[in-house]
């Protein structure tokens, strides 16, 4: 009897060890394929994550100054860098903005960048814009600068206020 | 228990460091602001009516004139060493066959280089370690400018060779085509933080107030004409470049049409917007290289020659042979030695050439000129003959402008005031002057000498003003000059398409530039087809753009400058 039951205790402890070893697999397989599933969502101005592969760096700075006018129509300035002060982006990044009217306002939106792109090709204001996706490289300091032009619907002199969204994320491969 | 705990740790352990492996990390952030966008028709509804106010205030939509002023006066000088826009080139390539392109094809030779240099500030290519040969299997992949007869290698859009072909043609010559090509041209950006809108300077009356860059809020409408405005005179007055019929006009329909700026060509005098001929024969103590012969011309050599003081013209005299100067050289030379070089169409000519010497080129000569020319340098700064541009420039405000009015009666020409133009035909040093020599007038010396300490300037010399009061204009009209291109975003040299002033065709200032003596030569300053300041003989055509001066107190009914809603002149 006594040998009956350690060789059963024996093959319940096996089953025991082999459950744990298909659960870890399992979960290792698991992980490999859920890609995305640990970023941070941060809201404060510097932004500094930390990966294996480096800090991610991806900064947004609004000018804007009442002096800013140019052919009758207002403008802001908005700077996307991949760098904060000396320190550069360990790693590739995309991201998008995304211009659009806050409290109600009613600006109409246009924008030049500092590579010549336009966000319409025939001059169109339009109340929400999204760019297109762009990309800094992290071997040096790099960044690219929209000129954002603003008219209202009414004609009449009038405050609008407005958000600009970035949307980065890490390169993929990089 | 104790390996429960273990396994939970390496479990924890496992999960944490895959997913820091394989996660990629998002950024999500907001930034909130406000601007104040102005109102439409601003001028209007703040009681801005004169287009002088007006244009002040919409700078920056100012509340008063003086605080317009003091904004505008405030902001960065003009930089005139450099193009506004200031521009950006970016190499761009696409496939061309010689269908595509004429200057793939010649019957002389082609510039190659093995490489090229890009100049991203004045958008020109370079030939690097050129060569002037005619195409062979050796020059597949070189760069070409494209067919020349003498050296061609500085360019706007150079061609990498791909294939060619040689054709022996009937006539015995032969052309040479590149039949397929990679052409390199550029594409422009503007910078973001270029200067545009208005700059102030002085002129002789005051300060200047003057529209530089990619400008688009400076369009008016005047006497049923579009006109774009320049600048604010020191005076007040409104200066206004001809800009066709409509606001979407571009190239030659924002002209007047093609001129000569003169018909002649040798004597400095004929750089002159209004000249008056003050002549004496002259005989050039020293000799020059005359370089425009002609290889396969036949001229008549004489062994003498006459004056005929009523025509002011030479004609030969004596013993007379004829011959291309290859043939007949060392014979003219030693005993046939005067020769009307500058026009075989005629027995005579407004200056005869003594050859004294060959070179080693069938195209030049060694020669003594004699000339029938302008006697001395104050005599530059007479008039009483009108240029070809002035001609064609008085002949349009004849027809459009004088005796017609607007709807309320008022006669176009009561909107404008007599303020001054200027065309500087001075040089640097006036005892030094002689006909027989090169002469570089102030135009030329301030936009396109390396001394930095000499700079454009809407001043003028005394003997260089243009009015109808002192007597060298005819009309309240003239045109623009190269300062005042330069103040307006142009440069010597550099390709400036956005820049207002550019409109695709090239037309003339009212600036002298510089007299090439040796073959006498006059240049004449204008404004290219892609935005180039620079000169060109004045014999040739390009196009004329007159410029006028509204009074001060000319008002607006409407409009905000833009090109869908220009100023609208008006006198109530």
């Amino acid at each position: 009897m006594i040998s009956m039951k350690g060789r059963n205790i024996k093959i319940f402890n096996n089953k025991r060890n082999i459950v744990k070893i298909s659960s870890l697999f399992i979960v290792l397989i698991t992980a490999f394929f859920i890609r995305v599933s640990f970023s941070r969502y941060v809201s404060n101005k510097n932004i500094n994550i930390n990966s294996v592969s480096g800090n991610m760096k991806c900064l947004i700075n609004i000018d804007s100054k009442s002096s800013y006018i140019e052919n009758n129509k207002a403008y802001f300035l908005v700077t996307v860098t991949n760098y904060d002060g000396d320190i550069i982006s360990g790693v590739d990044v995309d991201y998008k903005l995304t211009i659009s009217n806050k409290n109600g306002s009613n600006g109409v939106y246009y924008y030049i960048d500092s590579d010549g792109n336009k966000s319409s090709s025939s001059d169109e204001y339009v109340s929400s814009l999204t760019t297109p996706v762009y990309s800094f490289k992290h071997d040096k300091k790099y960044e690219t600068q929209f000129k954002v032009f603003v008219k209202n619907t009414s004609g009449l002199k009038e405050k609008v206020d407005f958000n600009v969204d970035l949307d980065a994320v890490q390169k993929e491969n990089s | 228990m104790k390996k429960k705990i273990i396994f939970i740790i390496t479990f924890i352990l496992v999960i944490s460091s895959t997913g820091y492996v394989y996660s990629r990390f998002q950024i999500k952030d907001t930034k909130s602001s406000s601007i104040t966008v102005p109102e439409n028709n601003y001028c209007i509804n703040n009681g801005f009516t004169k287009l002088s106010d007006c244009m002040l205030v919409m700078e920056n939509f100012s509340d008063s004139v003086s605080s317009a002023k003091s904004y505008i006066s405030n902001k960065d000088s003009a930089d005139v060493n450099h193009s506004a826009p200031t521009l950006k080139y970016k190499i761009i390539t696409n496939s061309v066959t010689e269908k595509d392109v004429a200057t793939l094809i010649t019957k002389a030779h082609f510039t190659l280089g093995q490489s090229y240099t890009f100049d991203e500030v004045s958008g020109m290519y370079t030939l690097v370690n050129y060569t002037n040969k005619p195409l062979n299997d050796n020059y597949i992949g070189y760069y070409t400018c494209g067919g020349t007869t003498g050296s061609y290698k500085t360019c706007a859009n150079i061609y990498k060779v791909n294939s060619y072909k040689i054709i022996n043609e009937d006539d015995g010559s032969t052309t040479y085509k590149i039949t397929n090509a990679t052409r390199y041209s550029y594409n422009t950006v503007d910078s973001l933080d270029s200067q545009v809108g208005l700059y102030s300077t002085s002129d002789d009356d005051g300060t200047s107030y003057f529209y530089r860059g990619n400008v688009l809020n400076n369009y008016v409408s005047y006497a049923g004409f579009i006109w774009r405005i320049v600048r604010e005179n020191g005076d007040g007055s409104v200066r206004l470049i001809y800009s066709g019929t409509s606001t979407s006009d571009t190239g030659k329909n924002v002209t007047i049409g093609s001129t000569k700026f003169n018909p002649y060509n040798y004597d400095p005098i004929f750089e002159s917007y209004n000249y008056q001929p003050n002549f004496e024969v002259k005989k050039q103590d020293d000799s020059s290289t005359f370089t425009k012969i002609y290889e396969n011309q036949v001229y008549n050599f004489g062994s003498s020659y006459r004056f005929d003081e009523n025509t002011g013209l030479f004609s030969l005299s004596g013993d007379v042979i004829t011959g291309k100067w290859s043939d007949v050289k060392d014979t003219a030379i030693a005993s046939y030695p005067y020769v009307c070089f500058q026009d075989q169409s005629s027995d005579s000519c407004n200056w005869i050439a003594k050859v004294i010497g060959k070179t080693s080129s069938n195209s030049s000569a060694i020669i003594s000129r004699i000339t029938y020319g302008t006697k001395d340098y104050d005599s530059l700064f007479k008039t009483g003959t009108s240029s070809s541009l002035k001609t064609k420039i008085d002949n349009w405000y004849s027809s459009n402008i004088l005796g017609k009015s607007d709807s309320n009666g008022v006669l176009y020409s009561d909107y404008l005031t007599d303020s001054t133009f200027c065309s500087d035909l001075n040089i640097e040093d006036s005892s030094s002057f002689s006909t027989f020599t090169d002469l570089f007038f102030g135009p030329y010396r301030r936009l396109h000498s390396s001394n930095s300490t000499i700079t454009s300037t809407l001043k003028c010399n005394s003997n260089s003003r243009y009015t109808v009061s002192n007597g060298k204009l005819t009309y309240p009209v003239a045109t623009i000059n190269a300062d005042e291109t330069s103040f307006a975003g142009g440069i010597n040299g550099s390709v400036n398409t956005n820049f207002y002033l550019n409109i695709g065709s090239t037309y003339w200032t009212m600036s002298p530039y510089f007299y090439q003596s040796n073959d006498m030569i006059g240049k004449a300053g204008n404004v290219t087809s892609n935005g180039i300041i620079s000169a060109n003989i004045i014999t040739n055509e390009y196009y004329a753009r007159p410029v006028v001066n509204l009074s001060k107190n000319v008002k607006i009914s409407g409009g905000d400058g833009t090109q869908n809603n220009p100023y609208i002149v008006y006198n109530s």
